[in-house]
Protein backbone atom coordinates (compact mmCIF):
# COMPACT_ATOMS: atom_id res chain seq x y z
CA UNK A 1 0.00 0.00 0.00
CA UNK A 2 1.30 3.45 -0.85
CA UNK A 3 0.91 6.70 0.92
CA UNK A 4 -1.10 9.26 -1.01
CA UNK A 5 -0.59 12.69 0.43
CA UNK A 6 3.16 12.72 0.86
CA UNK A 7 5.01 11.31 -2.11
CA UNK A 8 8.59 10.30 -1.68
CA UNK A 9 11.09 10.51 -4.48
CA UNK A 10 13.19 7.60 -3.41
CA UNK A 11 12.65 4.00 -2.43
CA UNK A 12 12.31 4.65 1.27
CA UNK A 13 9.12 3.27 2.77
CA UNK A 14 6.51 5.77 3.89
CA UNK A 15 5.71 5.69 7.60
CA UNK A 16 2.75 6.82 9.64
CA UNK A 17 2.77 7.23 13.43
CA UNK A 18 -0.49 7.77 15.32
CA UNK A 19 -0.59 9.04 18.94
CA UNK A 20 -3.47 9.50 21.33
CA UNK A 21 -5.91 7.59 23.52
CA UNK A 22 -8.64 5.02 22.79
CA UNK A 23 -9.97 7.29 20.04
CA UNK A 24 -6.80 6.24 18.20
CA UNK A 25 -6.23 2.66 19.32
CA UNK A 26 -9.33 0.68 20.19
CA UNK A 27 -11.20 -2.57 19.90
CA UNK A 28 -12.64 -1.48 16.56
CA UNK A 29 -11.23 0.62 13.69
CA UNK A 30 -10.36 4.24 14.37
CA UNK A 31 -9.42 7.13 12.13
CA UNK A 32 -5.76 6.18 12.59
CA UNK A 33 -6.44 2.71 11.20
CA UNK A 34 -8.16 4.22 8.14
CA UNK A 35 -5.22 6.55 7.52
CA UNK A 36 -2.70 3.80 8.27
CA UNK A 37 -3.69 1.60 5.32
CA UNK A 38 -2.24 4.23 2.97
CA UNK A 39 1.31 3.84 4.26
CA UNK A 40 4.02 1.25 3.85
CA UNK A 41 4.53 1.18 7.61
CA UNK A 42 1.92 2.09 10.19
CA UNK A 43 2.64 2.44 13.91
CA UNK A 44 -0.21 2.97 16.35
CA UNK A 45 1.06 4.39 19.65
CA UNK A 46 -2.38 5.21 21.03
CA UNK A 47 -3.21 3.88 24.47
CA UNK A 48 -6.76 3.76 25.88
CA UNK A 49 -7.13 6.12 28.83
CA UNK A 50 -3.82 7.90 28.19
CA UNK A 51 -3.18 11.54 29.07
CA UNK A 52 -1.56 14.12 26.80
CA UNK A 53 1.77 13.90 28.63
CA UNK A 54 1.91 10.21 27.76
CA UNK A 55 1.37 11.02 24.06
CA UNK A 56 4.17 13.58 24.25
CA UNK A 57 6.48 11.08 25.99
CA UNK A 58 5.73 8.38 23.40
CA UNK A 59 6.48 10.81 20.61
CA UNK A 60 9.97 11.27 22.08
CA UNK A 61 10.44 7.51 22.39
CA UNK A 62 9.40 7.02 18.79
CA UNK A 63 11.70 9.79 17.60
CA UNK A 64 14.62 8.18 19.39
CA UNK A 65 13.83 4.70 18.03
CA UNK A 66 12.81 5.57 14.47
CA UNK A 67 14.48 8.94 13.90
CA UNK A 68 11.48 10.81 12.49
CA UNK A 69 12.27 12.55 9.22
CA UNK A 70 10.41 14.93 6.90
CA UNK A 71 10.94 12.81 3.75
CA UNK A 72 8.96 9.71 4.67
CA UNK A 73 6.97 10.38 7.82
CA UNK A 74 3.52 11.56 8.75
CA UNK A 75 2.28 11.95 12.33
CA UNK A 76 -1.16 12.48 13.82
CA UNK A 77 -1.83 13.34 17.45
CA UNK A 78 -5.35 13.03 18.85
CA UNK A 79 -5.54 15.33 21.87
CA UNK A 80 -7.26 13.68 24.77
CA UNK A 81 -9.03 14.87 27.95
CA UNK A 82 -7.23 17.35 30.19
CA UNK A 83 -8.39 15.73 33.44
CA UNK A 84 -6.14 12.70 33.03
CA UNK A 85 -2.85 11.65 34.55
CA UNK A 86 -1.17 8.44 33.42
CA UNK A 87 0.96 6.85 36.12
CA UNK A 88 4.09 5.02 35.13
CA UNK A 89 4.48 1.30 35.32
CA UNK A 90 2.03 -0.35 37.65
CA UNK A 91 2.30 -4.11 38.09
CA UNK A 92 0.00 -6.12 35.80
CA UNK A 93 -1.86 -9.32 36.69
CA UNK A 94 0.71 -11.19 34.60
CA UNK A 95 3.57 -9.78 36.69
CA UNK A 96 4.80 -7.30 34.06
CA UNK A 97 4.78 -3.53 34.21
CA UNK A 98 2.41 -1.27 32.29
CA UNK A 99 1.13 2.29 32.20
CA UNK A 100 -1.80 2.94 34.49
CA UNK A 101 -4.07 4.87 32.12
CA UNK A 102 -7.42 5.28 33.81
CA UNK A 103 -8.96 7.98 31.62
CA UNK A 104 -10.36 11.09 33.21
CA UNK A 105 -9.91 10.71 36.96
CA UNK A 106 -10.22 14.40 37.83
CA UNK A 107 -13.65 15.36 36.47
CA UNK A 108 -15.13 11.92 35.86
CA UNK A 109 -14.09 10.13 39.04
CA UNK A 110 -15.39 6.63 39.43
CA UNK A 111 -15.15 4.05 42.22
CA UNK A 112 -13.96 1.64 39.51
CA UNK A 113 -10.80 3.63 38.84
CA UNK A 114 -7.58 1.97 40.05
CA UNK A 115 -6.54 2.81 43.61
CA UNK A 116 -3.39 4.74 42.66
CA UNK A 117 -5.26 6.85 40.11
CA UNK A 118 -8.00 7.72 42.60
CA UNK A 119 -5.39 8.61 45.19
CA UNK A 120 -3.53 10.86 42.78
CA UNK A 121 -6.72 12.62 41.65
CA UNK A 122 -8.03 13.15 45.16
CA UNK A 123 -4.85 14.14 46.96
CA UNK A 124 -2.69 15.80 44.37
CA UNK A 125 -4.46 16.79 41.16
CA UNK A 126 -6.32 20.03 40.43
CA UNK A 127 -7.86 21.82 37.43
CA UNK A 128 -5.16 24.49 37.02
CA UNK A 129 -2.28 22.07 37.05
CA UNK A 130 -4.12 19.58 34.81
CA UNK A 131 -4.63 22.30 32.18
CA UNK A 132 -1.00 23.40 32.46
CA UNK A 133 0.19 19.80 32.01
CA UNK A 134 -1.87 19.42 28.86
CA UNK A 135 -0.69 22.77 27.51
CA UNK A 136 2.95 21.80 28.16
CA UNK A 137 2.48 18.40 26.49
CA UNK A 138 0.69 19.73 23.41
CA UNK A 139 3.09 22.67 23.03
CA UNK A 140 6.01 20.23 23.31
CA UNK A 141 4.52 17.96 20.62
CA UNK A 142 3.89 20.98 18.38
CA UNK A 143 7.41 22.37 18.95
CA UNK A 144 9.18 19.06 18.25
CA UNK A 145 7.20 18.26 15.08
CA UNK A 146 7.56 21.79 13.73
CA UNK A 147 11.26 22.04 14.54
CA UNK A 148 11.91 18.66 12.86
CA UNK A 149 9.69 19.63 9.90
CA UNK A 150 7.61 16.48 10.19
CA UNK A 151 4.30 16.59 8.34
CA UNK A 152 1.62 16.30 11.00
CA UNK A 153 -1.95 16.94 12.02
CA UNK A 154 -2.87 17.71 15.63
CA UNK A 155 -6.59 17.35 16.25
CA UNK A 156 -8.84 17.04 19.25
CA UNK A 157 -10.15 13.59 19.98
CA UNK A 158 -11.97 14.47 23.17
CA UNK A 159 -14.17 17.52 23.66
CA UNK A 160 -12.44 19.75 26.24
CA UNK A 161 -14.77 22.72 25.79
CA UNK A 162 -16.09 22.56 29.36
CA UNK A 163 -12.64 23.42 30.73
CA UNK A 164 -12.61 27.02 31.90
CA UNK A 165 -16.44 26.99 32.03
CA UNK A 166 -17.70 24.12 34.19
CA UNK A 167 -14.23 23.29 35.41
CA UNK A 168 -13.08 26.66 36.71
CA UNK A 169 -9.48 27.76 36.24
CA UNK A 170 -7.64 31.02 36.96
CA UNK A 171 -7.53 33.72 34.29
CA UNK A 172 -3.85 32.98 33.69
CA UNK A 173 -4.55 29.29 33.06
CA UNK A 174 -7.41 30.33 30.76
CA UNK A 175 -4.76 31.98 28.55
CA UNK A 176 -2.92 28.66 28.32
CA UNK A 177 -6.19 26.91 27.42
CA UNK A 178 -6.75 29.45 24.65
CA UNK A 179 -3.22 28.89 23.37
CA UNK A 180 -3.89 25.16 22.94
CA UNK A 181 -6.40 26.10 20.24
CA UNK A 182 -3.55 27.63 18.23
CA UNK A 183 -1.74 24.31 18.03
CA UNK A 184 -4.73 22.38 16.66
CA UNK A 185 -4.97 21.86 12.91
CA UNK A 186 -8.62 20.80 13.22
CA UNK A 187 -10.92 22.72 15.56
CA UNK A 188 -13.90 20.33 15.78
CA UNK A 189 -13.12 17.38 18.03
CA UNK A 190 -13.99 13.84 17.03
CA UNK A 191 -16.13 13.81 20.18
CA UNK A 192 -18.22 16.81 19.07
CA UNK A 193 -18.43 15.53 15.52
CA UNK A 194 -19.71 12.14 16.67
CA UNK A 195 -22.08 13.55 19.30
CA UNK A 196 -24.08 15.25 16.57
CA UNK A 197 -24.99 11.85 15.19
CA UNK A 198 -25.57 10.23 18.58
CA UNK A 199 -23.75 7.22 17.26
CA UNK A 200 -21.55 6.43 20.22
CA UNK A 201 -20.86 2.89 21.23
CA UNK A 202 -19.89 2.56 24.88
CA UNK A 203 -18.70 6.18 24.91
CA UNK A 204 -16.64 5.85 21.74
CA UNK A 205 -17.30 6.92 18.14
CA UNK A 206 -18.37 4.02 15.96
CA UNK A 207 -16.17 2.77 13.08
CA UNK A 208 -18.50 4.62 10.70
CA UNK A 209 -18.12 7.92 12.58
CA UNK A 210 -14.34 7.62 12.49
CA UNK A 211 -14.60 7.18 8.73
CA UNK A 212 -16.95 10.17 8.34
CA UNK A 213 -14.54 12.32 10.36
CA UNK A 214 -11.74 11.26 8.03
CA UNK A 215 -13.85 12.16 4.99
CA UNK A 216 -14.50 15.64 6.40
CA UNK A 217 -11.09 16.52 7.82
CA UNK A 218 -8.55 14.20 6.17
CA UNK A 219 -10.02 14.06 2.63
CA UNK A 220 -6.65 13.27 1.02
CA UNK A 221 -6.72 9.94 2.85
CA UNK A 222 -10.20 8.98 1.62
CA UNK A 223 -8.60 6.80 -1.02
CA UNK A 224 -9.58 3.56 -2.68
CA UNK A 225 -7.57 1.57 -0.13
CA UNK A 226 -9.27 3.43 2.72
CA UNK A 227 -12.71 2.85 1.18
CA UNK A 228 -11.92 -0.85 0.80
CA UNK A 229 -10.68 -1.03 4.38
CA UNK A 230 -13.89 0.61 5.56
CA UNK A 231 -15.94 -1.94 3.61
CA UNK A 232 -13.94 -4.75 5.14
CA UNK A 233 -14.23 -3.33 8.65
CA UNK A 234 -17.97 -2.95 8.17
CA UNK A 235 -18.19 -6.60 7.20
CA UNK A 236 -16.77 -7.44 10.62
CA UNK A 237 -19.29 -5.25 12.43
CA UNK A 238 -22.54 -5.89 10.60
CA UNK A 239 -25.00 -5.22 13.38
CA UNK A 240 -24.47 -1.59 14.46
CA UNK A 241 -27.63 -1.40 16.64
CA UNK A 242 -26.45 -4.44 18.59
CA UNK A 243 -22.96 -2.97 18.71
CA UNK A 244 -24.37 0.24 20.18
CA UNK A 245 -26.31 -1.70 22.79
CA UNK A 246 -23.77 -4.28 23.89
CA UNK A 247 -20.43 -3.40 22.33
CA UNK A 248 -18.50 -5.87 20.17
CA UNK A 249 -18.41 -9.57 20.94
CA UNK A 250 -15.17 -11.30 21.88
CA UNK A 251 -15.13 -12.91 18.41
CA UNK A 252 -15.46 -9.55 16.69
CA UNK A 253 -12.64 -8.07 18.78
CA UNK A 254 -10.45 -11.10 18.05
CA UNK A 255 -11.13 -10.87 14.31
CA UNK A 256 -10.35 -7.18 14.31
CA UNK A 257 -7.13 -7.64 16.31
CA UNK A 258 -6.01 -10.42 13.94
CA UNK A 259 -6.61 -8.21 10.95
CA UNK A 260 -4.90 -5.23 12.58
CA UNK A 261 -1.84 -7.24 13.58
CA UNK A 262 -1.18 -7.92 9.90
CA UNK A 263 -0.53 -4.35 9.03
CA UNK A 264 0.33 -2.47 12.22
CA UNK A 265 4.04 -2.50 13.00
CA UNK A 266 5.03 -3.53 16.49
CA UNK A 267 6.97 -0.75 18.14
CA UNK A 268 9.51 -1.36 20.85
CA UNK A 269 8.59 1.46 23.14
CA UNK A 270 8.45 1.09 26.90
CA UNK A 271 5.17 0.00 28.41
CA UNK B 1 21.10 42.15 17.98
CA UNK B 2 21.49 41.54 21.67
CA UNK B 3 23.09 38.27 22.73
CA UNK B 4 20.88 36.24 25.08
CA UNK B 5 21.62 33.52 27.60
CA UNK B 6 18.97 31.28 29.17
CA UNK B 7 19.81 29.04 32.16
CA UNK B 8 17.58 26.14 33.23
CA UNK B 9 17.87 23.83 36.21
CA UNK B 10 17.33 23.54 39.95
CA UNK B 11 19.00 25.25 42.93
CA UNK B 12 22.40 24.55 41.36
CA UNK B 13 21.35 27.19 38.82
CA UNK B 14 19.24 29.56 40.93
CA UNK B 15 20.51 29.62 44.51
CA UNK B 16 21.00 32.00 47.41
CA UNK B 17 24.37 32.93 45.94
CA UNK B 18 26.08 33.04 42.56
CA UNK B 19 26.06 29.89 40.43
CA UNK B 20 27.81 28.83 37.26
CA UNK B 21 24.82 30.30 35.37
CA UNK B 22 25.24 33.70 37.05
CA UNK B 23 28.92 33.69 36.06
CA UNK B 24 28.25 32.71 32.43
CA UNK B 25 25.51 35.36 32.35
CA UNK B 26 28.13 38.12 32.73
CA UNK B 27 29.13 37.53 29.10
CA UNK B 28 25.73 38.25 27.53
CA UNK B 29 23.61 41.34 26.91
CA UNK B 30 20.52 39.64 28.31
CA UNK B 31 20.66 36.94 30.96
CA UNK B 32 17.56 34.93 31.91
CA UNK B 33 17.59 32.45 34.80
CA UNK B 34 14.72 29.93 34.83
CA UNK B 35 16.21 27.79 37.61
CA UNK B 36 13.96 26.70 40.46
CA UNK B 37 15.18 25.17 43.71
CA UNK B 38 14.06 21.56 44.26
CA UNK B 39 12.38 21.13 40.89
CA UNK B 40 12.37 17.96 38.76
CA UNK B 41 13.58 17.50 35.19
CA UNK B 42 10.01 17.60 33.78
CA UNK B 43 9.60 21.01 35.42
CA UNK B 44 12.83 22.11 33.71
CA UNK B 45 11.52 20.90 30.33
CA UNK B 46 8.24 22.76 30.82
CA UNK B 47 10.10 25.97 31.75
CA UNK B 48 12.18 25.63 28.58
CA UNK B 49 9.07 25.16 26.44
CA UNK B 50 7.48 28.19 28.15
CA UNK B 51 10.59 30.30 27.61
CA UNK B 52 10.62 29.38 23.92
CA UNK B 53 6.94 30.22 23.66
CA UNK B 54 7.42 33.63 25.30
CA UNK B 55 10.85 34.70 24.10
CA UNK B 56 11.21 32.77 20.80
CA UNK B 57 14.62 31.11 20.86
CA UNK B 58 16.75 31.79 17.80
CA UNK B 59 20.06 30.39 16.62
CA UNK B 60 21.67 33.77 15.92
CA UNK B 61 21.67 35.32 19.37
CA UNK B 62 20.93 32.61 21.92
CA UNK B 63 22.87 30.28 24.19
CA UNK B 64 21.27 27.86 26.63
CA UNK B 65 22.50 25.74 29.52
CA UNK B 66 20.49 23.00 31.18
CA UNK B 67 21.64 21.63 34.53
CA UNK B 68 20.15 18.15 34.85
CA UNK B 69 18.79 17.62 38.34
CA UNK B 70 17.97 14.58 40.51
CA UNK B 71 15.98 11.79 38.93
CA UNK B 72 13.90 10.99 42.02
CA UNK B 73 11.92 14.24 41.99
CA UNK B 74 8.38 15.14 41.04
CA UNK B 75 7.18 18.76 41.01
CA UNK B 76 3.47 19.38 41.39
CA UNK B 77 0.98 22.15 42.14
CA UNK B 78 -0.52 21.86 45.60
CA UNK B 79 -4.29 21.91 45.23
CA UNK B 80 -4.85 23.61 48.60
CA UNK B 81 -1.95 26.03 48.80
CA UNK B 82 -1.97 26.81 45.06
CA UNK B 83 1.81 26.82 44.84
CA UNK B 84 4.40 24.69 43.06
CA UNK B 85 5.82 22.07 45.39
CA UNK B 86 9.41 21.58 44.29
CA UNK B 87 10.76 19.77 47.31
CA UNK B 88 13.78 17.94 45.94
CA UNK B 89 14.28 14.21 45.88
CA UNK B 90 11.49 12.17 47.52
CA UNK B 91 12.70 8.80 46.17
CA UNK B 92 15.68 8.76 48.52
CA UNK B 93 13.25 7.77 51.27
CA UNK B 94 12.32 4.16 51.95
CA UNK B 95 11.63 1.86 54.89
CA UNK B 96 15.31 1.89 55.90
CA UNK B 97 15.67 5.64 55.39
CA UNK B 98 12.35 7.19 56.45
CA UNK B 99 11.78 10.94 56.15
CA UNK B 100 11.51 13.05 59.31
CA UNK B 101 8.06 13.28 60.90
CA UNK B 102 7.48 16.80 59.54
CA UNK B 103 7.97 15.71 55.93
CA UNK B 104 4.83 16.80 53.96
CA UNK B 105 2.15 14.10 53.74
CA UNK B 106 1.68 14.63 50.00
CA UNK B 107 5.34 13.91 49.34
CA UNK B 108 5.19 10.78 51.49
CA UNK B 109 2.21 9.71 49.40
CA UNK B 110 4.21 10.26 46.23
CA UNK B 111 7.28 8.46 47.54
CA UNK B 112 5.55 5.44 49.03
CA UNK B 113 2.28 5.00 47.11
CA UNK B 114 2.63 6.39 43.59
CA UNK B 115 6.17 6.89 42.35
CA UNK B 116 8.93 4.35 41.69
CA UNK B 117 12.46 4.31 40.33
CA UNK B 118 11.62 3.07 36.81
CA UNK B 119 8.88 5.67 36.34
CA UNK B 120 11.14 8.41 37.71
CA UNK B 121 13.97 7.43 35.34
CA UNK B 122 11.53 7.37 32.41
CA UNK B 123 10.21 10.87 33.26
CA UNK B 124 13.72 12.30 33.46
CA UNK B 125 14.77 10.58 30.24
CA UNK B 126 11.75 12.01 28.39
CA UNK B 127 12.50 15.48 29.73
CA UNK B 128 16.19 15.53 28.82
CA UNK B 129 15.67 13.78 25.47
CA UNK B 130 12.98 16.35 24.58
CA UNK B 131 15.18 19.28 25.59
CA UNK B 132 18.05 17.92 23.52
CA UNK B 133 15.81 17.24 20.50
CA UNK B 134 14.18 20.68 20.57
CA UNK B 135 17.45 22.58 20.94
CA UNK B 136 19.18 20.54 18.25
CA UNK B 137 16.27 20.84 15.83
CA UNK B 138 16.12 24.60 16.39
CA UNK B 139 19.88 24.82 16.02
CA UNK B 140 20.32 26.64 19.34
CA UNK B 141 23.83 26.57 20.80
CA UNK B 142 23.55 24.76 24.11
CA UNK B 143 25.26 22.74 26.83
CA UNK B 144 23.49 20.07 28.89
CA UNK B 145 25.41 19.14 32.04
CA UNK B 146 24.60 17.16 35.17
CA UNK B 147 24.13 19.33 38.23
CA UNK B 148 23.36 16.44 40.55
CA UNK B 149 25.02 13.05 40.71
CA UNK B 150 22.55 10.43 39.43
CA UNK B 151 25.09 7.58 39.20
CA UNK B 152 23.40 5.69 42.05
CA UNK B 153 20.65 4.78 39.60
CA UNK B 154 23.18 2.67 37.70
CA UNK B 155 24.35 0.70 40.69
CA UNK B 156 22.32 0.90 43.86
CA UNK B 157 18.65 0.40 43.11
CA UNK B 158 18.62 -2.99 41.37
CA UNK B 159 16.75 -1.59 38.37
CA UNK B 160 15.69 -3.58 35.29
CA UNK B 161 18.02 -3.54 32.28
CA UNK B 162 15.89 -1.24 30.13
CA UNK B 163 15.67 1.30 32.96
CA UNK B 164 19.45 1.29 33.44
CA UNK B 165 19.76 1.80 29.67
CA UNK B 166 17.63 4.94 30.02
CA UNK B 167 19.86 6.24 32.85
CA UNK B 168 22.86 5.68 30.58
CA UNK B 169 21.08 7.56 27.79
CA UNK B 170 20.48 10.51 30.13
CA UNK B 171 24.20 10.60 30.92
CA UNK B 172 25.04 10.37 27.19
CA UNK B 173 22.79 13.36 26.46
CA UNK B 174 24.97 15.47 28.79
CA UNK B 175 27.84 17.26 27.05
CA UNK B 176 29.77 17.31 30.31
CA UNK B 177 30.07 13.99 32.11
CA UNK B 178 31.21 15.05 35.59
CA UNK B 179 28.36 16.49 37.61
CA UNK B 180 28.83 19.63 39.67
CA UNK B 181 28.11 17.39 42.67
CA UNK B 182 30.93 14.96 41.82
CA UNK B 183 33.28 17.83 40.95
CA UNK B 184 32.85 19.26 44.46
CA UNK B 185 33.24 15.84 46.07
CA UNK B 186 36.38 15.09 44.05
CA UNK B 187 38.15 18.40 44.57
CA UNK B 188 37.25 19.94 47.91
CA UNK B 189 37.48 18.74 51.51
CA UNK B 190 34.17 20.46 52.42
CA UNK B 191 31.06 21.68 50.77
CA UNK B 192 28.61 24.45 51.56
CA UNK B 193 28.60 27.52 53.77
CA UNK B 194 28.30 27.82 57.53
CA UNK B 195 26.70 31.11 58.54
CA UNK B 196 27.52 33.13 61.66
CA UNK B 197 24.12 32.26 63.17
CA UNK B 198 25.04 28.55 63.11
CA UNK B 199 22.88 27.56 60.12
CA UNK B 200 24.44 26.01 57.05
CA UNK B 201 23.70 25.45 53.36
CA UNK B 202 25.35 22.50 51.63
CA UNK B 203 25.09 23.68 48.02
CA UNK B 204 28.32 24.17 46.02
CA UNK B 205 29.92 27.50 46.95
CA UNK B 206 30.64 30.37 44.58
CA UNK B 207 34.31 29.39 44.19
CA UNK B 208 33.26 25.82 43.41
CA UNK B 209 30.85 27.06 40.73
CA UNK B 210 33.63 29.29 39.35
CA UNK B 211 36.15 26.43 39.27
CA UNK B 212 33.60 24.19 37.50
CA UNK B 213 33.17 26.92 34.88
CA UNK B 214 36.95 27.18 34.45
CA UNK B 215 37.18 23.43 33.84
CA UNK B 216 34.12 22.86 31.65
CA UNK B 217 32.97 26.22 30.24
CA UNK B 218 36.41 27.53 29.25
CA UNK B 219 35.11 29.97 26.63
CA UNK B 220 33.35 31.83 29.46
CA UNK B 221 36.44 32.09 31.67
CA UNK B 222 36.73 35.77 30.77
CA UNK B 223 37.58 39.06 32.44
CA UNK B 224 33.85 39.80 32.73
CA UNK B 225 33.32 36.50 34.53
CA UNK B 226 36.16 37.24 36.95
CA UNK B 227 34.70 40.68 37.66
CA UNK B 228 31.31 39.15 38.36
CA UNK B 229 32.80 36.51 40.63
CA UNK B 230 34.64 39.21 42.61
CA UNK B 231 31.45 41.24 42.86
CA UNK B 232 29.49 38.21 44.13
CA UNK B 233 32.17 37.50 46.75
CA UNK B 234 32.20 41.14 47.86
CA UNK B 235 28.45 41.30 48.47
CA UNK B 236 28.28 37.95 50.33
CA UNK B 237 26.64 38.31 53.74
CA UNK B 238 27.77 35.59 56.15
CA UNK B 239 25.41 36.62 58.96
CA UNK B 240 22.54 34.25 58.10
CA UNK B 241 20.80 32.36 55.28
CA UNK B 242 17.98 34.90 55.26
CA UNK B 243 20.14 38.02 55.13
CA UNK B 244 22.28 36.51 52.37
CA UNK B 245 19.16 35.49 50.42
CA UNK B 246 17.68 38.99 50.65
CA UNK B 247 20.97 40.67 49.93
CA UNK B 248 21.61 38.44 46.90
CA UNK B 249 18.17 39.25 45.52
CA UNK B 250 18.59 43.00 46.01
CA UNK B 251 22.22 43.37 44.96
CA UNK B 252 22.42 40.81 42.19
CA UNK B 253 19.20 39.25 40.85
CA UNK B 254 17.38 42.57 40.55
CA UNK B 255 20.29 44.16 38.72
CA UNK B 256 21.72 41.45 36.52
CA UNK B 257 18.96 39.04 35.52
CA UNK B 258 16.35 39.91 32.93
CA UNK B 259 12.97 39.26 34.54
CA UNK B 260 10.89 40.83 31.83
CA UNK B 261 8.65 37.84 31.16
CA UNK B 262 5.67 36.16 32.75
CA UNK B 263 5.65 32.42 33.20
CA UNK B 264 2.84 30.52 34.86
CA UNK B 265 2.69 30.62 38.62
CA UNK B 266 -0.32 28.96 40.29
Amino acid sequence: MKMVSIRTFNEMPTRYFAFGCSFVNYQWPTIADYIGVNFDQYYNLGLPGACNTLSSSRLMEVDELYNLNPETDFVTVGITGYGRFSIGFDYTKEGGRAWLTAGDTLVKSSPNHPFKSKLFAKQLDNYDWACYRSWAAIKTIHTVLKAKQIKHVIYSSIDNLRWGLDYKVTSQVQKYLNRIENYLNIKESLDEFSSKEQGFIIDHPSPRQHYLYLQKYFPTFDTEVTKNAFKFFNSLYTDEPRLKKNGPTQDEIKQWNNYKSNYIKESKIIG
Amino acid sequence: MKSRYFAFGCSYVDSRWGTVADLIGANFDDYYNFGNAGCCNTFILNRLIEADNLLKFNSTTDFITVGVTGIGRFSFVDKDEKIWITAGDHLIYNKNNPPNPNYPEKLKLLAFMIDDYSYAVYRSWVAIQTISTVLQAKNIKHIIYPSLDNLLYLTDYDLPKHTIAKVEEILKLCHIKESLDEFVLNNYPNRGIKYEDGNSDSHPTQIQHYDYLKKYFKEFDTEKTLQRYNYLENIFDYKSINTQGLNFYKSFINKHRNKNYKIWVP
